[in-house]
C-alpha cells in the first residue's frame, strides 16, 4: 500500500491526477467508497507536501486560480451532497467522452507529434484537417 | 464564465466521483499559467481544498489502508514536486494525455 501510494501520488506530485490510477487497484481490496474515501484522505498530505516543496522552491500560484477556488468548493460541496442520489453511469459516461477529447487534444499538443502533423499537411489533407482540429492554439 | 463552469464541474466530480476534479480544472489553469508546467505545479493546491469539502460532505469512510497509503503519498507528493522542474512541459503533456486516454477508456468499462 505503501508503495501503490508512493507511485500513484507521485503523478499527484507532479500535477498529473492522483486517485484516478489508484482506484481500479483499490477496490480489489477493499469495498469502493471505502477505496474512493481512502484516496481522497491519501491525496491531502500529497497535495500538501507538493505545495510546499514549490513554495520552498519560491514559486506562487496566480490570484486568478485562488479567486476562482470558490466555485470549486461550491461544486465539491454540492456534489459530494448529492453523490449518495445520483447514478454515477451517465456521469462516467460523460466524463469518459470528455478524458478521451482532451487525451487527443493533449496529444496533438505536444512538439514532437505536432511535427509529424506538419508533415502529414503536405500528404494529406484530411491529416492537416485532423490536426488542425485537435490543436490547443 | 466558461473558467467559472468548469471549477465548478471540477468541484462536482471531486464531490461526486473522489478524482477527476484536478483534471477538469486543467483546461483552466492552462488557460491561466500559459505554461503547461505551472498549471501541474498548482492543480494540487486548487483541489486540496476541494478534497476536503467532499470528504466531509461525502461522509464516506476509511479503512485500514488509509495510513499506509497516506505516508505513500506524503514521498511521493514530495517526489513528484521535486522532479517537476527536471521535466519539459513536453514530456508532461505526453504524460498527461496518456493517463487522460486510460482514464478515459476506464470509464466505460
Amino acid at each position: 500500500m505503501l508503495l501503490f501510494g508512493f507511485l500513484a501520488y507521485l503523478l499527484a506530485g507532479l500535477g498529473l491526477g492522483g486517485a484516478a490510477l489508484l482506484l481500479p487497484l483499490l477496490s480489489r481490496f477493499t469495498e469502493i467508497s471505502a477505496a474512493r474515501a481512502d484516496a481522497m484522505i491519501a491525496y491531502l498530505p500529497a497535495a500538501l507536501a507538493a505545495s510546499v516543496v514549490h513554495g520552498i522552491k519560491g514559486k506562487r500560484p496566480n490570484d486568478k486560480m485562488m479567486r476562482l477556488l470558490p466555485l470549486g468548493l461550491v461544486g465539491a460541496v454540492i456534489g459530494g451532497l448529492i453523490a449518495g442520489h445520483l447514478s454515477t453511469g451517465i456521469l462516467r459516461v460523460s466524463y469518459g467522452v470528455f478524458l478521451l477529447v482532451y487525451g487527443i487534444k493533449m496529444l496533438f499538443s505536444v512538439k514532437r507529434i505536432n511535427e509529424i502533423c506538419k508533415k502529414w499537411k503536405f500528404s494529406s489533407k484530411i491529416m492537416k484537417i485532423f490536426c488542425k482540429f485537435f490543436n490547443f492554439s | 464564465m466558461k473558467d467559472g463552469f468548469l471549477m465548478l464541474a471540477a468541484g462536482l466530480l471531486n464531490g461526486l466521483l473522489g478524482t477527476g476534479g484536478g483534471i477538469a480544472a486543467m483546461p483552466v489553469l492552462y488557460a491561466i499559467y500559459r505554461a503547461p508546467k505551472e498549471a501541474h505545479r498548482w492543480v494540487s493546491l486548487l483541489i486540496f481544498p476541494l478534497t476536503v469539502l467532499s470528504l466531509i460532505s461525502q461522509k464516506f469512510l476509511p479503512d485500514r489502508f488509509a495510513f499506509p497509503l497516506s505516508v505513500g503519498a506524503l514521498f511521493g507528493g514530495l517526489t513528484g514536486a521535486i522532479l517537476l522542474d527536471k521535466v519539459s512541459g513536453d514530456t508532461l503533456r505526453l504524460i498527461f494525455s496518456v493517463l487522460l486516454f486510460y482514464t478515459g477508456v476506464r470509464c466505460f468499462f
